[in-house]
């Protein structure tokens, strides 16, 4: 198959993928027992006062026509968003995108997402970067200097940080490099450029340093797994130095790494509520905490969309690449038939 | 022919590595346990100037907390933190001075009929909204209308059901209020359709506050907060700041001192902490338990912190239709079994005992009550007499079914949930904590005949000891669902002289009937009263005028700062950026 | 099998691992049994002093909880839980995720079921006429729960007819399985757990372990995936093909052995990851209930306290630290002494 047709059907099937998810996410958030407009209204609102509420949110309705509902706003086509009705509608062109309007936020959960997403990409970029980078150059560090001590104590720490939770970890670079140093920002976001540079470097670190444990393990055992193979032993009585060896082994690394960068940049994009409050970065990880314990349903729906486009475009990102990076994977059709 | 796979080589020497990582470890932690503890409080900022010199005009005065809050519209109230700054935003008719009584304040004076059914307001002329327009009675009809209005998602609607036509008004029936009567240009009077005692307390809280001609005739959630308060919105961002400025236009001439206020959200305590410590912060409220007591047993810290007044009650509710709990003798065995100093000691600077319905910081509260008391042998002798004799010493009777008791992880009452279990142990009742969603044990817990036990209480809405009597405890307060009676208690006498009470205007024979009611409660026991939660608030010496308020929490309108150096007011001052206010302008 | 044992017994790692594993299951049984202390009772007098729980003394080695309890008679048996779900939820999710990944991994590329056009174009046109559609027929589709009715007679009538097609879209093994691993990496995990905390009224141990196993496998399935694709055409892999061994028999010799690398990786780190995400799933209500001690539910609980008594978040962190590195240790000497092609010369 051509790259081209690869690519058209696995959008395709994104698409049966993005729909299956989001229908078994609507269903499910219903089974749990809770009421929306209880959450809104408070603990201590009287029983007409919810009674009203529910009214105005429409969660008095069956579901199934809930269900078609929202499909039906999800994605239409309309000319104008002037209409009342398209209030809550993000337009692109003639196709508009409808989530319809949060429970507790009251505007439209298309803003809100809009406002959100770009951190948590952001965040989630960074994040990953720092972790493959950090954890990969440690892992090819331990690989280099296998079975001394070097090897070990790199190895250990990535270890102790990955067992160390998140908040643990922030609240420690926190307290080192903005109280105690006084070099980067607390928390927040900042307002220029340079700012939100400075602002992304500890909640950045923070996840990094918790995932980047796996890219050492992961990096230094197939390395060095790579460095007993035959090639490089051809290679090595050629008369290549160690870095001329390392070099060309670690393009069979990469297939492992890759595929954790993808999963990785899935989960993130989905986003790190304890790091996001942590840091005061508000982003879609806490965003759906919000909406899940708030019960705020047309959030939720939002960010589980967006966390699945996340990931499906993480996952062809994988494939692609895997199929490009191992020309083995990619010329033939193996068991094909078996 | 097989080829031998690849073997891993693998570190031999791990001991190494677990050393290497505990120093890691160790490196990181001993710096953070030498400054995150008690030791490394920085010193005050001092003011400037003397105590007693005249407030300084000026400065901008930053807060923050912990939370977050929904909106600003004063008919959209759902949660505690917005007070704060409704309080800057939107003055009313009638407030609270710092003794906690009503006063008039965009009401020049108010009276009332002889038969206590209607209320005319006189409003002080010249009042100017923060768009510049005058304040007139319409205003207040408008906005009264605006907020009780079925298609505002105001939980507090229902609170206003006394006056005249909310019957019609609030069911889409008619399209005025009735009650709310313009009879001049700075005069409007509201008719009830019985007397209410709670009714001014009621109309002093922020619901029905007036605001700007732009907020519109009906509730829309596009509306820029815009009222008559001493500050006026600069920017809005949503979920991390808002930030007001000096109401130039404030009928109370030289006030408020602030050029503006700077109110951050969701700052986690321990950079709270450290922003305050560095100046960035002015005053300080979200504090971690080893945090609050470094400040409160710091002598240079200490008078510049205090608590606010308790003005919330937390217990275990028993429901009254379920068995045991629907045994009174049971309940009243519950009610002397627990030592409520053991809720307390679950964080000791922060909960305070309780012992009745009514909390300290709420009129109506009785201190020479004797209220529920620890008794353990009273507590088993009840236990006998409800038919469960049980012997602490051999540990065998009792009552012979585990009970579920729901609860949910948020706050402290995870924690108060296995106090009490242990407290209850001791008579022979036996629990088996659920803990669900938040969410979930809402709906639970107010669900008729569902939950046999459960932790409720109730903060105030309004200052009045009948908020927590008719809330908790009032049949009016039952339902199939969304019950805030959740012991489902349901009583005739009771429900008779909470209703006496609340159309009682003479102060006197109100508390009387009050103290009968709280007589009657402590006696059917539907409720174990067991602590409050107390908020402690720090501020820096610089920040002069601080008063604790009764009602308010964090009462910063009228304060003043008088700092050493800033340089953070000219800052302020030129950065216009409306353009920020998003989800504001742009719908 | 002796020889096996003989290995395993002579290995560095594995002694030193599985010290470090029994060190902790030791600590874990015998600490309540030794201690005058129990892990649910609160000693409101003697743990307590003026501000609160009392710090590490001779009575309380690691102090007093914020409910005035042994910190380490807690932490001993919070072990115990802990250890058993993070064990077992990881090697439940560690064995679906080698399954389908290799399998997946293996027949990547390879033919599936071909769903014909008419199919397609029939569910494509349902779905319209329900979403779309004029507000009678969305309504009629969706009453009375019509809507599940119409998938689930739609799905069965596809896949009778999908038996004998010849046109149309093709899903293989693999597509499925890893389109069905990007539905359940993209599912909010929280709502799931969510969801099953209100289906069970009262959550176990087995619950939360099941929970975290049956979710846990994903990542590791795509790593697998990933691994065996760069695997199964290697030399070995086809030469064993060229012979006719049997599928099952390649995969469990050849394939099998050269994943297992990533697999121990993920799976020892993930013993960590399952012990922490316990104490998340307690928030959304599906925890284990109170009083009942884990190494997850006491890592949030020390996260409040840390600044007072930073000991109470230092003590479950190490466990769980100490459990990871055991772990590892252990997982990488197993594997090294298990090896059946092991070079030993």
């Amino acid at each position: 198959m051509t790259m081209a047709r690869t690519l058209a059907r696995r959008l395709a099937h994104g698409l049966v993928v993005l729909f299956a998810t989001v229908t078994l996410a609507f269903f499910l958030n219903e089974v749990v027992p809770s009421d929306p407009a209880r959450m809104v209204a408070g603990a201590q609102a009287r029983a007409e006062d919810v009674e009203k509420v529910r009214r105005e949110l429409g969660t008095n309705k069956p579901l199934a026509q809930r269900y078609a509902r929202f499909l039906r706003r999800l994605v239409h086509v309309a000319s104008t968003k002037a209409a009342p009705d398209h209030a809550t509608c993000a337009a692109l062109g003639p196709l508009h995108l409808d989530l319809g309007k949060s429970y507790q936020k009251r505007r439209p959960v298309v803003d809100i997402l809009a406002e959100r997403a770009p951190r948590t990409i952001a965040l989630a970029f960074t994040a990953v970067l720092v972790q493959a980078l950090l954890g990969t150059a440690l892992g090819l560090f331990a690989a280099k200097h296998r079975r001394t001590l070097k090897d070990r104590v790199t190895v250990g720490s990535s270890l102790v940080a990955t067992s160390a939770p998140t908040f643990m970890t922030g609240l420690l670079l926190q307290l080192f490099f903005a109280k105690i140093l006084g070099v980067l920002p607390l928390d927040g976001f900042g307002a220029s450029f340079s700012d939100h540079v400075a602002s992304i470097v500890l909640p950045s670190l923070t996840l990094g340093l918790y995932g980047a444990a796996l890219y050492t393990r992961i990096s230094r055992d197939e390395m060095v797994t790579e460095l007993g193979r035959d090639y490089v032993r051809t290679a090595k009585a050629k008369g290549a130095g160690p870095t001329a060896v390392m070099r060309h082994a670690f393009r069979n690394v990469l297939v492992p790494l890759v595929t954790l960068v993808g999963l990785d940049l899935g989960a993130l994009v989905s986003g790190a509520a304890v790091t996001e409050t942590l840091f005061r970065w508000p982003g879609l990880g806490s965003l759906a905490v919000e909406a899940l314990l708030d019960r705020d349903g047309p959030v939720l729906m939002g960010t589980v969309l967006v966390t699945c486009l996340g990931v499906v475009l993480s996952s062809i990102f994988v494939d692609l690449s895997v199929h490009w990076l191992d020309p083995r994977a990619r010329n033939e059709e193996p068991a094909r038939g078996s | 022919m097989k080829r031998r796979a690849p073997s891993y080589s693998v570190s031999r020497v791990p001991h190494v590595l677990v050393a290497g990582a505990l120093a890691l470890f160790v490196s990181l932690f001993v710096p953070a346990s030498l400054s995150g503890c008690q030791s490394g409080l920085d010193a005050p900022l001092p003011a400037a100037s003397a105590l007693d010199a005249p407030p300084k005009r000026g400065g901008i005065l930053h807060l923050s907390s912990f939370g977050n809050i929904r909106g600003l519209d004063p008919a959209n109230i759902a949660d505690g933190l917005v007070s704060t700054l409704h309080q800057l935003l939107f003055a009313g008719l009638l407030d609270f001075d710092e003794r906690g009584e009503v006063i008039p304040r965009l009401a020049e004076r108010y009276e009332t009929s002889q038969d206590g059914r209607s209320y005319r307001f006189f409003l002080r002329p010249g009042v100017l909204f923060h768009d510049g327009t005058e304040l007139r009675a319409d205003d207040v009809k408008r906005s009264i209308e605006r907020a009780l209005h079925p298609t505002a998602p105001n939980p507090f609607a229902s609170f206003y059901a006394a006056i005249r036509g909310y019957d019609t008004f609030s069911k889409g029936k008619s399209e005025e209020l009735a009650g709310v009567v313009v009879e001049g240009t700075y005069v409007v009077r509201i008719d009830l359709v019985e007397p209410d005692s709670t009714f001014l307390a009621l109309f002093a809280m922020q619901v029905l506050r007036p605001v700007c001609k732009s907020g519109g005739r009906r509730y829309t959630d596009d509306f820029v907060p815009c009222g008559a308060g001493p500050f006026k919105l600069k920017e809005y961002v949503r979920g991390e700041q808002v930030t007001f400025a000096r109401h130039e236009g404030y009928f109370e001439p030289g006030k408020p001192y602030l050029d503006g206020i700077v109110f951050t959200f969701g700052v986690n305590m321990s950079a709270a902490r450290y922003k305050f410590q560095n100046g960035d912060l002015d005053t300080l409220r979200d504090l971690t338990a080893g945090d609050l007591l470094a400040f409160q047993s710091d002598p240079r810290w200490a008078p510049y912190g205090a608590y606010d007044r308790e003005r919330q009650i937390m217990g275990e509710a028993m429901n009254t239709e379920l068995p045991p709990f629907d045994n009174v003798e049971v309940r009243r065995a519950v009610v002397a079994a627990i030592d409520r100093s053991h809720y307390a000691k679950v964080k000791p600077a922060t909960l305070r005992i309780a012992n009745q319905p009514i909390p300290p910081g709420t009129p109506g509260f009785d201190p020479d009550l004797k209220g529920q008391e620890y008794d353990l042998p009273a507590a088993l002798e009840h236990m006998k007499r409800a038919g469960y004799p049980y012997d602490p010493a051999t540990k065998t009777g009792g009552y012979p079914h585990i009970i579920p008791y729901y609860t949910y992880r948020q706050g402290v009452s995870e924690y108060t949930a296995q106090v009490f279990q242990q407290e209850v142990a001791k008579i022979g009742i036996r629990l088996e904590l659920r803990l669900v969603s938040y969410p979930t044990y809402l709906a639970q817990i107010g669900r008729r005949k569902k939950v046999p036990v459960g932790p409720w209480g109730w903060s105030e809405d309004y200052p009045d000891a009948l908020d927590f009597l008719e809330s908790l405890f009032h049949s009016k307060g039952i339902a199939e669902d969304d019950a805030s009676n959740v012991s489902f208690y349901s009583s005739a006498e009771l429900d008779r002289l909470v209703d006496d009470a609340k159309h009682e205007l003479d102060p006197k024979r109100k508390k009387s009937l009050v103290s009968r009611a709280v007589e009657k409660i402590l006696e059917d026991a539907p409720f174990a009263f067991a602590y409050s939660v107390r908020f402690y608030d720090i501020h820096q010496p610089y920040v002069r005028g601080v008063k604790a308020h009764p009602v308010w929490a964090r009462n910063v309108s009228f304060v003043w700062l008088d700092r050493q150096k800033d340089a953070r007011s000219a800052a302020f001052l030129r950065s216009p950026s409306p353009e920020r206010t998003r989800g504001l302008a742009s719908r | 099998m002796s020889e096996a044992r003989r290995r395993l017994l002579a290995n560095v790692q594995v002694r030193i691992g599985a010290g470090l594993v029994a060190v902790l299951v030791v600590f874990s049984v015998v600490a309540p049994w030794i201690s005058s202390h129990d892990a649910v009772t609160s000693h409101f007098e003697s743990a307590a002093t003026r501000g609160g729980p009392a710090g590490p003394s001779l009575a309380f080695p690691l102090g007093a909880d914020r409910l005035y309890r042994d910190q380490l008679v807690r932490l001993a048996e919070g072990g115990r839980t802990s250890l058993v779900i993070g064990v077992l939820a990881t090697a439940l999710a560690t064995l679906l995720g080698t399954l389908v990944g290799v399998l997946s991994g293996y027949y990547e590329g390879a033919r599936g079921l071909r769903i014909p056009w008419l199919v397609v174009a029939t569910g494509l046109a349902l779905f319209f006429a329900v979403v779309y559609g004029p507000a009678n027929v969305t309504s009629a589709l969706t009453s009375a729960g019509g809507l599940p009715i119409v998938i689930t007679l739609g799905l069965a009538l596809g896949l009778a007819l999908a038996a004998k097609a010849r046109r149309g879209p093709e899903v293989g093994l693999d597509t499925f399985l890893m389109r069905a691993v990007d539905v359940g990496l993209a599912f909010p995990f929280l709502l799931l757990v969510m969801a099953l905390a209100s289906a069970f009224e009262r959550t176990s141990a087995t619950t939360i372990l099941l929970t975290l196993g049956f979710s846990g496998w994903l990542g590791i399935a795509r790593v697998v995936r990933a691994k065996t694709i760069g695997i199964r055409n290697q030399e070995y892999v086809l030469a064993a093909r060229a012979l006719g061994q049997r599928t099952p028999k390649i995969l469990l010799i050849h394939i099998l052995p050269n994943v297992l690398g990533p697999v121990v990786v993920l799976s020892t780190l993930s013993v960590a990851q399952m012990i922490v995400a316990e104490s998340a799933m307690s928030y959304l209500g599906v925890g284990i209930s109170p009083p009942t001690p884990t190494w997850g539910y006491m890592l949030f609980e020390g996260q409040e306290t840390y600044a007072a008594a930073p000991w109470l978040l230092v003590a479950p962190f190490v466990a769980i630290l100490m459990s990871v590195l055991g772990f590892n240790v252990l997982g990488e000497g197993l594997r090294e002494a298990l090896d059946p092609r092991k070079d030993r010369g």
